[in-house]
C-alpha cells in the first residue's frame, strides 16, 4: 500500500455493516416418502427468503424486511437481532427437483422428498 | 415504565451452565448465545420475549409469535396489564403438539386505553399503545 496515500476504498466484504445472524428454531420430521423441515422464522414473508442446495448442505437464509420504523426508540429490547441463518447437513439423499418450500404466520415448511433408492420398497410375494 | 420480569426459558442447571462463560464477557451474551438458542427449544419457550419501542404518539410492544393464526392469540386488558395468551395445536403426520404461551406486560401510564390496538403479520404481533394527549411532546412558543 503507498503510504503516502489514504485508502478511501471500502474494505471489501460487509465489515461496516456487519450482518448479525440468528440460528432459528427448528425440527426435521420424517416419513416414509418425506423429510419435513419446519423452520421458525418470525418476521419473514417470502420475498425474504432464500433456500439453496448445494451438494450435500441445505442452506436457509431469512432476512426480515419489516426493519425499525423510523422514530421508534427502544425502551427495552429482549428479542435477538439479525436475519436467520440455518445450514443443514443433509445425509440422506432427497429428489431435489421436487423440494417444496411455503412459508406462513412466520414459519417455513420444507418437504424434501427422499431419493427413490432410499424410499422404503414394498416387494409383491409372487 | 414496568415490565414484568421476563423469565428465561431455561432450566436452572441451564442457566448455571450459561453463567459459567459469564466472566467470559459480552461476548457470550444472552441473546444469540448458542447455549440459549439451544435449550430455549428444548425447555420449551412458553413466555415469549417482548421488545418495547415509544415515538411521538404511541408505545409499540412486539413479540415473536411464529406459527400462530390471528385467532390463535387472545389479547387482554386489564388494569393496565396487557396479558398475551395463546393455545396453538401443531398437527404433523405423527403427532400433535400442543403449546401455549402467556405473557404479560404492564401498560406505561399515559395510554388511551381504549385505542390500543395489534396487528399480527409474520408472526410478530405489534401492539400499538397511543399515549394520551397530555402525554405527546408539545412544542410551546416563546412569546
Amino acid at each position: 500500500m503507498n503510504s503516502t496515500q489514504l485508502e478511501t476504498r471500502k474494505p471489501t466484504g460487509n465489515t461496516t455493516q456487519q450482518r448479525t445472524w440468528r440460528r432459528p428454531v427448528y425440527e426435521v420430521n420424517e416419513n416414509a416418502e418425506a423429510f419435513n423441515v419446519r423452520v421458525l422464522m418470525p418476521g419473514v414473508k417470502r420475498e425474504g427468503l432464500d433456500i439453496s442446495i448445494e451438494e450435500e448442505t441445505l442452506s436457509i437464509v431469512g432476512t426480515r424486511l419489516a426493519t425499525l420504523p423510523e422514530g421508534w426508540r427502544p425502551l427495552r429490547r429482549e428479542l435477538p437481532e439479525g436475519d436467520y441463518r440455518l445450514n443443514l447437513r443433509l445425509n440422506v439423499p432427497v429428489n431435489q427437483d421436487e423440494i417444496q418450500a411455503r412459508v406462513e404466520h412466520g414459519v417455513l415448511d420444507l418437504t424434501m422428498p427422499k431419493a427413490d433408492e432410499v424410499k422404503p420398497r414394498k416387494i409383491k410375494v409372487q | 415504565m414496568k415490565l414484568i420480569r421476563y423469565e428465561y426459558p431455561q432450566s436452572p442447571t441451564v442457566s448455571a451452565f450459561n453463567r459459567l462463560f459469564d466472566p467470559v464477557g459480552s461476548t457470550m451474551d444472552r441473546f444469540g448465545s448458542i447455549f440459549d438458542d439451544f435449550f430455549a427449544n428444548a425447555v420449551g419457550a412458553n413466555q415469549p420475549a417482548a421488545d418495547l419501542y415509544e415515538d411521538a404518539q404511541n408505545y409499540y410492544a412486539r413479540f415473536e409469535l411464529p406459527g400462530l393464526k390471528k385467532d390463535e392469540v387472545d389479547l387482554e386488558l386489564e388494569n393496565s396489564v396487557l396479558t398475551i395468551r395463546s393455545a396453538a395445536k401443531q398437527e404433523s403426520d405423527q403427532s400433535t403438539v400442543h403449546s401455549s404461551c402467556q405473557r404479560s406486560i404492564s401498560v406505561p401510564d399515559g395510554v388511551d386505553l381504549d385505542q390500543v390496538s395489534a396487528q399480527l403479520e409474520d408472526g410478530v404481533l405489534t401492539v400499538t399503545m397511543p399515549k394520551a394527549e397530555a402525554r405527546k411532546p408539545r412544542q410551546i412558543a416563546v412569546k
